[in-house]
């Protein structure tokens, strides 16, 4: 988690839940100026040669797809959502 | 933003919902970069109108690199403006609209010489939180006010954000 507005802008109880949170999985909070080299290096950092296409990267370019539970690699699931959810956008 | 205008853009646009925030940070920009070539545009992610109207604004002819970054978490039970839970509104759907309004200009873009199309949505380590089936679709339309609502729905949204990614081949980064 990135220390952004995101978190600043919680009240007392939810902000306790994101630290928490965070100490439970053993991660700290990351200043906005690391947390923004992700998305960086994912978006104009990385050679395409180095990324791999849909996949899921945690900090700093960490390929971490095998941390994905069952539900997050489920085909039959992300085809439900995305069916869903063009239906949704159709009235617009 | 700062980081890409460094790199001489041929053009970033930019969307958000205050015009005055938006202003100075492209006045910041300038300080270092004069010359940089920037648009704004205003755009409500809650409300899925706005952000086919929004996303129609973009008028170039190629787009290399969208970047989905935006989102709410742990906010107040409340419905968007098209009667969804607000942080699946907000999270998901506008995100889908916008991709899915940019995705010919960008499919287009991929098919130049050397291309280099990327689509970047950011998501959260709170996606481990949603439950059991995922996204609630049957409660979607509804505020979702239950014990531990905030995380409960925040977990569906970062759950869809981040599944939706799989079909369209896209790339994800938290």
């Amino acid at each position: 988690m990135v220390e952004t507005n995101l978190v600043h802008s919680l009240g007392r109880f939810n902000k306790s839940v994101v630290y928490g949170v965070n100490y439970l999985m053993g991660v700290s909070l990351m200043t906005e100026q690391r947390g923004r080299m992700s998305q960086l290096w994912v978006a104009a950092g990385a050679k395409k040669s180095e990324l791999v296409n849909g996949a899921f990267y945690r900090p700093v370019g960490v390929l971490s797809n095998s941390q994905l539970d069952k539900l997050a690699k489920s085909e039959k699931f992300a085809k439900e959502l995305w069916e869903w959810t063009e239906k949704a956008l159709e009235p617009f | 933003m700062k980081a890409l205008a460094h790199h001489d853009p041929e053009h970033i646009y930019f969307s958000g919902r205050s015009t005055k925030t938006a202003e100075a940070l492209v006045a910041e920009i300038r300080t270092t970069k004069p010359k940089v070539s920037i648009t704004f545009i205003e755009m409500d992610l809650a409300s899925l109108a706005s952000v086919k109207a929004s996303a129609n604004k973009f008028t170039h002819g190629r787009l290399d690199l969208l970047m989905c970054n935006a989102g709410i978490m742990a906010t107040p039970p409340a419905l968007s403006k098209d009667g969804y839970e607000i942080q699946f509104a907000t999270n998901h759907l506008g995100h889908a609209m916008l991709i899915q309004q940019l995705l010919p200009v960008m499919l287009k873009t991929a098919k130049s010489p050397n291309s280099d199309v990327r689509i970047v949505c950011l998501t959260s380590d709170g996606w481990k939180g949603h439950p059991g089936k995922g996204v609630s679709f049957s409660t979607i339309r509804t505020t979702q006010d239950t014990f531990f609502g905030a995380w409960t729905r925040y977990g569906y949204v970062i759950m869809a954000i981040y599944l939706i990614i799989f079909p369209s081949q896209l790339l994800t980064v938290i």
